[in-house]
């Protein structure tokens, strides 16, 4: 190894990072040559002086008051979701309402049981297709899971 | 204590946290918060600034704490979500112009107070002034928190032979600056 390939190695040497063998050539090198040597003594010097620097923290991280502050973020956080789902429900709910008179307005015939219900209500209110009634109170069920609500 | 009965010990405060106990929360800043603050500071430079930053990590890591999922060591998730605060809270600094460190330039000026008369935070600061943030943080996570070039790859999401070249180039850096002034960080000169 010389100066060039060893330079760039001398601080994972100096922490213990490099294979066995490789280790053993930066060593040699490191050695037999003044440079490098005076590179490692001032990277050993500088690794010192940053461990050396004490930093204590004052008030121990006040856990009481983060925990009271994370309380009150949890607190927003849980109450923005359950704005988002309700608004989600509502929205779904909006939706099936929609097609489902979109559905019975349409003069189209012999389509979906949901179809023939809004047909059959429209020709005669007082008769209710049983089948496409619980298709519609299941999809708005599904609706209503699916949002959280 | 080694650091198997260590991870053992912070799987039980994170599972009794997310069961709602509240002292366990208390722990969990206790033993962290000390490592959390002196990464922060390093990065950050500002005394109350770093206050206020642990304050929002520590309260990030309890409403994140149910998406950690134990995929790693619970120190190694902690320490990113450290750095990941410290950086973006240093860029809205940085942006305001408020952060003292940087305003002296890239080196220290020959008017600066002598890195004598500074201790502890102040010296750190001084010391690691001239470094880009990036190169910042992996020269702390070495330094003062003695993580490995595998768990500081972890922590910053790189590879180990990216953190070596970084701190290559932070100590080759750092060498270049404070060479000639190593007396004044208070270490001896060597004779030559």
């Amino acid at each position: 190894m010389n100066c060039d390939t060893t330079e760039s190695r001398l601080k994972a040497w100096i922490d213990g990072e490099l294979d066995t063998r490789t280790g053993r050539e930066v060593e040699t090198h490191v050695a037999g040559c003044a440079g490098c040597a005076d590179r490692v003594a001032d990277y050993r010097r500088l690794g010192e002086l940053i461990q050396r620097a004490e930093i204590a923290a004052v008030g121990g991280g006040q856990p009481g008051v983060i925990y009271e502050k994370a309380r009150v973020a949890r607190r927003d956080e849980e109450g923005v979701i359950r704005l988002l789902r309700r608004t989600a429900v509502t929205a779904a709910a909006v939706l099936v309402l929609a097609v489902t008179v979109a559905v019975a307005k349409s003069p189209a015939r012999g389509g979906s049981p949901l179809a023939r219900n809004a047909e059959t209500t429209l020709e005669n209110p007082n008769r209710v297709d049983d089948e496409a009634l619980e298709a519609f109170l299941r999809n708005l069920e599904l609706a209503v899971v699916d949002g959280g609500y | 204590m080694d650091e198997k009965t260590l991870e053992d010990g912070d799987r039980e405060l994170v599972t009794r946290i997310l069961g709602g106990d509240r002292e366990a929360f208390t722990r969990l800043v206790e033993k962290y918060h000390p490592r959390v603050f002196r990464l922060v500071f390093g990065i950050v430079g500002d005394w109350q600034q770093s206050e206020d930053v642990c304050q929002e990590i520590f309260v990030s890591v309890y409403l994140k704490l149910s998406t950690f999922g134990f995929r790693s060591r619970f120190s190694t998730w902690m320490y990113r979500v450290s750095v990941n605060a410290a950086l973006k809270a240093r860029g809205r600094a940085a942006n305001r112009r408020e952060f003292n460190l940087d305003e002296a330039g890239s080196g220290p000026g020959r008017d600066d107070p002598s890195p004598r008369e500074l201790e502890g935070a102040e010296l750190l600061s001084k010391l690691l002034r001239p470094l880009p943030r990036h190169l910042r943080v992996v020269v702390l996570l070495k330094e003062k928190e003695g993580l490995t070039y595998k768990e500081i790859a972890a922590v910053i999401g790189c590879t180990s032979g990216a953190v070596e070249q970084r701190l290559h180039r932070a100590f080759t850096k750092l060498r270049e600056i404070w060479k000639d002034r190593f007396g004044d960080l208070g270490l001896e000169k060597r004779r030559r």
